[in-house]
């Protein structure tokens, strides 16, 4: 496959089977936002990292799972790329619910967003997806462009951010919204399969139960040779240096209930800042 | 008292004067409002020291306050300064003493940032009460706290090494234990803790009545254990209730934490905007907490939960036992739990005009008397007939109940239901003031725990330490 190839997706145009709609779910281990970055021999320090679900990536599980559980039936697939450490936010999500994960091993490989898209391309384009979500991006490089690259190379629709997804009766169509500037949502009809990128406000997604952690343990779980998937293929980006944004002013983190934080941030405003 | 000194006193420090509407920030903690006629926003410990020297040649009484999250009035005064320690923050040192790992702190410090500084140097403090993100850990020690996780860690006295005091006329005095010394893990009772062999025991949980606590030495654990956080349904209170008694017995359960959540309170918990869905049937909670060493260990520890809780609840409810094992799912259970009396409060306070309010109780009881002591006080909340529950540390014997009251009327009901089961409580073997203190509004209560003798002998340590009765004057004594 060269740069800018596509797959396509063989999928019945007269309409899903409900119970047998298998949904995909890209997944991206990320830093803890509370994580203190550090920067060591021009590269980031991940001794002290800890790792968690993208948080974006928590509203397509959830958009997933409800979606199975409203079809009563059908598979819920997540897919990531990365390393092994990977596998613990694999098995939280599998906790959740999902029914099977697949990993791309990408020990020893430099990615970027495109390089990254390819690899998940090529597993869900094995896996033949109804429908794939996908965070609107991930937290740790805000590039927002690999659930976009993998619609492209599967050439499928794609749709991010949305904020209501809701599927017709035949399955062959979702009617999603997405958020515009100035306040204004569009309203739009996205021929399956498609790839979609979920916004905070979706949906609230769930915490996984006891019984789901213990069985999470036997559920399967694939792995894929990232270089494999590549064919070759290698990063049009390159990073070359890295560094801390300057310090700015230090904010001020007001708790408590809105009662006590307001009487707390007048107080503020008159006594530190004054300027009330 | 003469207003001249007052002037004078805001003069010599940052003080905000009766007169002024910022002292208003300072006339309410969370259950009581008082009149201080002025504060003194203390720039440094030079500053506290120097303004205490003033008032007790002025004989004014002193009242210390933090943040004001004491739920007995203790840091509020009816008459005198309020001495702040809001800008008393920081840590001293992180090190060792006596050949235990300590952190030392300035008195206002947050105890999150205590938790926080433990934590960056790689050890673990442990006991955080659930105000700790506003809380200060002066405050902590004056009350003898405690919080979530006392089901395994104790109170803070179990923690107290070493406390730098000024007395009434400014005098320091240093207190600290010998290296060999164990401090008692027990709960308070109220007032003064009576068998104390070494004053600094006197000195926590004095509430402000014997010094101004100005520097704190607590002792560390060695490392920040794993933990998961858990929310168990169950179909009825008593069924909740059962199983902690079952669980805190239990030789083979080690949990960190291990709370209730009864009925009313879980309808409390359900307002939180991120409060998950529960089946209907889910009545009552039990919030825990388990400590794990790895990941074979936590599979493990699931297991047995597992196992016990099919037991003890009913099985569609085992299906919804939420669990949090990550640091963001564990603080938004932190959280839910915290909304509970952070909005009992909001609401109770809008009847504080009209007389009402809430009656918190801060009981507790030995746990082999825990279901006789709580059937005792649902039966007759019943038969009250105004909204009320119960939760926390009921582990330890120790749950908060609250009674809602919307004008003085109910408040009086539910303050004489108060007093019926500290007298319960009591006759089981426990306790009327397990954590909170018994400030300016318990005060009643101290007398239901102790015979007279025990009351005077506290007054004369009182006496020792403070002649005149200048610091925190109302509190514990009238």
């Amino acid at each position: 496959m060269s740069r800018g190839d596509r797959f396509l997706l063989d999928l019945s145009p007269e309409g899903g089977d409900e119970k047998n709609m298998k949904i995909g779910v890209l997944l991206k281990q990320v830093p803890d936002t509370a994580t203190k970055v550090k920067i060591v021999n021009d590269a980031i320090d991940e001794s002290e990292v800890k790792w968690v679900i993208n948080p974006y990536d928590e509203y397509a599980v959830e958009a997933a799972l409800r979606l199975k559980e409203k079809a009563g039936g059908g598979e819920v697939v997540i897919v990531t790329a990365g390393p092994a450490r990977a596998v613990e936010t694999m098995r939280q999500v599998l906790a959740m619910g999902a029914d099977r994960g697949i990993r791309i091993d990408t020990a020893g490989l430099t990615l970027d967003p495109y390089t990254t898209a390819v690899m998940l391309a090529a597993a869900c384009k094995d896996e033949q997806f109804n429908i794939i979500f996908a965070g609107k991006q991930a937290v740790d490089d805000d590039c927002a462009q690999v659930h976009i690259g993998v619609a492209e190379f599967l050439q499928i629709p794609h749709v991010s951010p949305i904020e209501k997804f809701e599927l017709n009766a035949d399955l062959t169509q979702a009617v999603v919204e997405r958020p515009v500037s100035g306040g204004v949502k569009e309203v739009i009809e996205v021929k399956l399969p498609a790839v979609f990128g979920c916004e905070k406000g979706l949906n609230e997604p769930r915490y996984a139960s006891l019984p789901g952690i213990m069985k999470a343990k036997s559920k399967p779980m694939k792995e894929l040779s990232g270089r494999d998937l590549l064919q070759g293929k290698t990063p049009l980006l390159a990073q070359s240096q890295y560094a801390l944004p300057p310090e700015g002013r230090k904010g001020k983190m007001i708790s408590g209930t809105a009662h006590e934080a307001a009487k707390e941030l007048v107080r503020l405003l008159r006594e530190e800042a004054k300027v009330v | 008292m003469n207003k001249n000194v007052f002037s004078d006193l805001a003069e010599k420090f940052d003080t905000i004067l009766k007169d002024d509407a910022r002292i208003e920030t300072y006339r309410e903690d969370t259950m009581f409002r008082g009149d201080p006629d002025a504060v003194i926003r203390a720039r440094d410990e030079t500053d506290v020291r120097a303004a205490m020297k003033y008032c007790f040649v002025s004989k004014i009484p002193m009242t210390f306050c933090g943040s004001r999250t004491s739920m007995t009035g203790a840091s509020i005064p009816t008459e005198g300064v309020v001495i702040s320690t809001e800008r008393l923050e920081g840590i001293i040192d992180i090190g060792e003493h006596q050949g235990r790992k300590t952190i030392t702190t300035r008195t206002g410090t947050i105890t999150a940032a205590v938790q926080k500084a433990a934590e960056e140097a790689g050890f673990y403090f442990p006991v955080a009460p659930t105000s700790r993100d506003d809380c200060r850990i002066g405050a902590n020690v004056a009350t003898n706290a405690t919080g979530e996780d006392s089901f395994k860690y104790g109170p803070i006295r179990a923690y107290t090494r070493r406390l730098k005091i000024w007395l009434a006329d400014g005098t320091e005095k240093i207190l600290e234990r010998a290296a060999s010394e164990k401090p008692s893990w027990d709960r308070n009772r109220a007032g003064y803790v009576l068998d104390w062999k070494n004053p600094i025991d006197l000195f926590v949980g004095s509430e402000g009545t014997l010094g101004f606590i100005a520097e704190v030495t607590l002792d560390l654990l060695d490392r920040v254990p794993h933990y998961f956080s858990a929310l168990a349904p169950f179909p009825t209170n008593r069924k909740a209730l059962e199983f902690i008694v079952a669980t805190a017995q239990s030789t083979d359960l080690k949990p960190r934490a291990l709370e209730l959540v009864d009925a009313s309170a879980l309808d409390v918990m359900r307002t939180h905007t991120t409060f998950p869905r529960l089946p209907e049937a889910a009545k009552a909670m039990v919030y825990f907490k388990q400590e794990y060493q790895d990941e074979a260990d936590r599979d493990q520890w699931l297991g047995r939960w597992f196992s016990v809780l099919e037991k003890a609840s009913t099985p569609d409810l085992v299906t919804a036992v939420l669990i949090a094992d990550t640091q963001k799912d564990r603080e938004n259970f932190r959280l839910w739990r915290h909304h509970i009396p952070s909005t009992v409060n909001e609401r109770a306070r809008k009847f504080w005009d009209a007389g009402g309010g809430k009656v918190g109780s801060d009981w507790w009881v030995p746990i082999p008397k825990l279901l006789e002591m709580m059937d005792f006080f649902y039966t007759h909340a019943d038969a009250l007939g105004l909204p009320y529950m119960a939760y926390a540390h009921v582990g330890s014997g120790h749950p908060h109940t609250n009674i809602i009251c919307a004008n003085a009327s109910e408040l009086k009901k539910a303050d004489e239901l108060l007093l019926t089961c500290c007298r319960k409580a009591v006759a089981l073997g426990g306790g009327v003031a397990g954590e909170h203190g018994v400030g300016k509004i318990h005060r009643n209560l101290l007398s239901i725990q102790h015979p007279l003798s025990a009351v005077a002998k506290m007054r004369r340590w009182k006496e020792e330490y403070d002649p005149l009765f200048l610091l925190g004057r109302g509190n514990i004594f009238d």
